[in-house]
Order: structure tokens, then C-alpha cells, then sequence
């Protein structure tokens, strides 16, 4: 195939491409339990803990 | 791969490394993963009137967690500052499912709250803590803005003995213009949590101008009697101004006390007024003889006459799980 028509038919199929996994992605309810958490980690301080959450509810 | 979230009514089409709109559920390879599963950013134990559940193991601590993160986009979040948080931004700690018992009982807790920002969004951390609770012989209470589908609801209530689920308005363009949400899915998740046998307080933050009027006030109390059941307790909350929402003022007691009197005269038998201490506002009565039985002040039990969840006067039984 030339160049030409490969990029004429790539300009075609790529958003087809996408559109059709857009129509149909994968669907989760559940998802995977994270290993990692992406934030820094710190350690619990028990002493804090025992004081009532700043935050409502 | 793209992925689509299906836990909650948004339907999150989610593109590789991006998340959801809650900000913890990300797609990570073509698969979608809770990522703060595992890590709250918050432990405390509080009592148990703070959440508020005023029917449910009164004077007890609980263990309450949370993560960052939420489905909804409240203008007005008193909790913006963590569940508007992305995980990247947060510290946290590591406390997986299964530590958590041990540590409500270290701390003679009786249960564990789901808390501060969205337990429904940290959904498989939720869940599997729940699951781990009850086998420890805790209880388990979701305090929730109730924006969830129904299948993974249902699947939650069966391990959940307790929920304080917000009810912001009955208008659904409340819900749009102020939350980026939609009225029916709560609607729908009361009344499943109230079918599924949960122990269920339903919470009313009144705004100024934007849902304190007599007929806000009317609705929201009729559907709670007529879908909920008149022994529901409905607390009304003040406002104050914060995040997004500070060009209004703090709500005034008077339109509290005006609200409690509303949902009275619509037949609630519990209706309270928190955020702030309004004479009363607090108290549980028997609706049969109007005998004082749980005497409150901000978290505090002043007094408990309740006797085996009765009134000790007439006998009759008061909704609650009371020990």
C-alpha cells in the first residue's frame, strides 16, 4: 500500500476505533483492590485517634 | 482500554490513567481499581450522636474512617477539604479490612462508621470492612450522601446495620445545580436501606435561600413519612458557609426550630436539630406519651430512661437499636 492511502485509511479507522470502544468499554461495579496507595503513607497516631474527627459527620 | 464505572449513577467512562469523577477509582492498565482501598485518610473515634445517629447504640463510641475522594461535587461540603481531595494529595494511613476490629475493640468501640466523605465512593474498602466487622461481632454504620445504583447497594445493605443517608432537597435541580448530582438515586437508596432492615436517620442541611422555605421543609418531611415511615428520625442541619458556598450565611436557629415544627406537623415522631444547640432540639420524647427519654446536649447524654428500647412510662416501643 502507498503512504497515501495508508494514512487516508488510518484517519478513517483510528476514530471508528475509538468510538466503537468507547461504545462498548469494559464495565466494572467492583473494582480492583489497590495494593498501593498513590499518596504518601504515614503512620496512625493512636493519641489523635482518640480525639473526635475535625470533619462532619 | 477504556473502562466504564458502574458503581454509582455518573457512569464514569473512564480513559487509561484517568478517574472517575469521585477521584479514587482509576483506570490503571484497561482495569478499574479503588486506589485508596486499604488507606483512610481519617481515623477517630467519636461518638456516636456526632454522625448524627441518635437511635443507635446512644453514648457509645465509634470507630469512624474515611478516604478521600467523593461522587459528589457539593458547593457547600463541610468535608471539602478531604473529599475533594485526589489521593495523590492526601497522606494516609495503612489500616487494611481486616485490622480494623481489632482496633475498634483496643478502643471498646461497639461499631464502625463509614464516614466524612463518601463511603459509598471507597465502596470495596466499605464493603470488605463491613464484612470483617460483623464477623468480629461490630456493627457497621454508613453516614452517606446515598448516590449509588442499586445493584451494589443492595450487596452493601446485607452487611450494614445502620446508615445516616443525606436527603438535600426534594427539588432534582438542587441536586444538579449545587451537588452535580441527581434526586432519584437517594431517593432510591432510603428506601432500600430502610427495606433491607437498616437502621435508618435521614439528615436535611437547611441553606439560606436555597432549601429552607416551608414547603422545602413540608415535602422533604412528607416523603419521609410516606416512604420512610413517620418513626424515621430526620435531623435538620445548620449551614455554615464554606468551599464554594460563602456568600451565604450561617442558617439562623429560628428557621430550625421552624422546620423541626414542620415535619412534627406532618406526623415525624423524631425529628432534631443539630450543628447547633437549640433548646430541646436534641431530646428523643416518646411519641405516644411525650415522656422525656434521651436527654442530649451537643454529643453528650444527659439522661437515658429508655428501658429494653421502651418507654418506661406507657411501654411503647421506640424505633432504634438501642444496646
Amino acid at each position: 500500500m502507498k503512504r497515501r492511502g495508508f494514512l487516508k485509511m488510518a484517519l478513517v479507522t483510528a476514530p471508528l476505533l475509538e468510538l466503537a470502544e468507547r461504545l462498548a468499554p469494559a464495565r466494572y461495579v467492583e473494582a480492583l483492590r489497590a495494593r498501593f496507595y498513590p499518596g504518601p503513607v504515614e503512620k496512625i497516631d493512636k493519641r489523635e485517634m482518640t480525639r473526635p474527627g475535625k470533619w462532619a459527620g | 482500554m477504556i473502562v466504564q464505572c458502574e458503581l454509582c449513577p455518573k457512569a464514569c467512562i473512564i480513559q487509561p490513567g484517568q478517574s472517575g469523577e469521585c477521584r479514587i477509582r482509576v483506570n490503571i492498565d484497561g482495569r478499574l481499581v479503588a486506589v485508596t482501598y486499604g488507606h483512610p485518610c481519617s481515623v477517630h473515634i467519636d461518638p456516636v450522636e456526632k454522625k448524627p445517629l441518635f437511635h443507635f447504640l446512644p453514648g457509645t463510641g465509634i470507630l469512624s474512617i474515611a478516604t478521600v475522594g467523593c461522587n459528589l461535587h457539593c458547593k457547600n461540603c463541610q468535608n471539602w477539604d478531604i473529599s475533594q481531595k485526589n489521593p495523590e494529595d492526601y497522606p494516609a494511613k495503612a489500616l487494611p479490612p481486616e485490622v480494623i476490629p481489632q482496633l475498634a475493640m483496643e478502643y471498646n468501640c461497639r461499631s464502625i462508621a463509614y464516614t466524612y466523605s463518601e463511603p459509598l465512593a471507597f465502596y470495596e474498602y466499605t464493603l470488605d470492612s463491613c464484612i470483617r466487622a460483623r464477623e468480629a461481632g461490630l456493627k457497621n454504620a454508613l453516614v452517606t450522601a446515598g448516590y449509588i445504583n442499586k445493584q451494589p447497594m443492595e450487596k452493601l445493605c446485607r452487611h450494614v446495620d445502620a446508615a445516616n443517608i443525606d436527603l438535600k432537597s426534594m427539588s432534582d435541580a438542587f441536586y444538579r445545580d449545587i451537588c452535580d448530582g441527581t434526586l432519584t438515586p437517594v431517593l432510591d437508596t432510603l428506601v432500600l436501606a430502610k427495606s433491607m432492615g437498616l437502621l435508618v436517620e435521614v439528615t436535611n442541611l437547611a441553606i439560606p435561600t436555597l432549601n429552607d422555605s416551608d414547603e422545602d421543609f413540608r415535602s422533604l418531611a412528607q416523603w419521609v413519612a410516606a416512604n420512610l415511615g413517620k418513626e424515621t428520625p430526620l435531623h435538620f442541619s445548620r449551614f455554615y458557609p464554606q468551599y464554594k458556598m460563602k456568600n451565604l450565611p450561617p442558617t439562623p436557629g429560628e428557621t430550625l426550630d421552624r422546620a423541626k415544627a414542620i415535619a412534627e406537623a406532618e406526623g415525624l415522631y423524631y425529628v432534631y436539630i443539630g450543628n447547633i444547640s437549640r433548646p430541646e432540639g436534641e431530646n428523643t420524647y416518646c411519641p405516644n406519651c411525650g415522656k422525656l427519654l434521651v436527654e442530649r446536649r451537643r454529643y453528650v447524654i444527659l439522661e437515658n430512661n429508655l428501658k429494653g428500647g421502651m418507654c418506661p412510662d406507657c411501654g411503647t416501643e421506640i424505633y432504634g437499636t438501642w444496646s
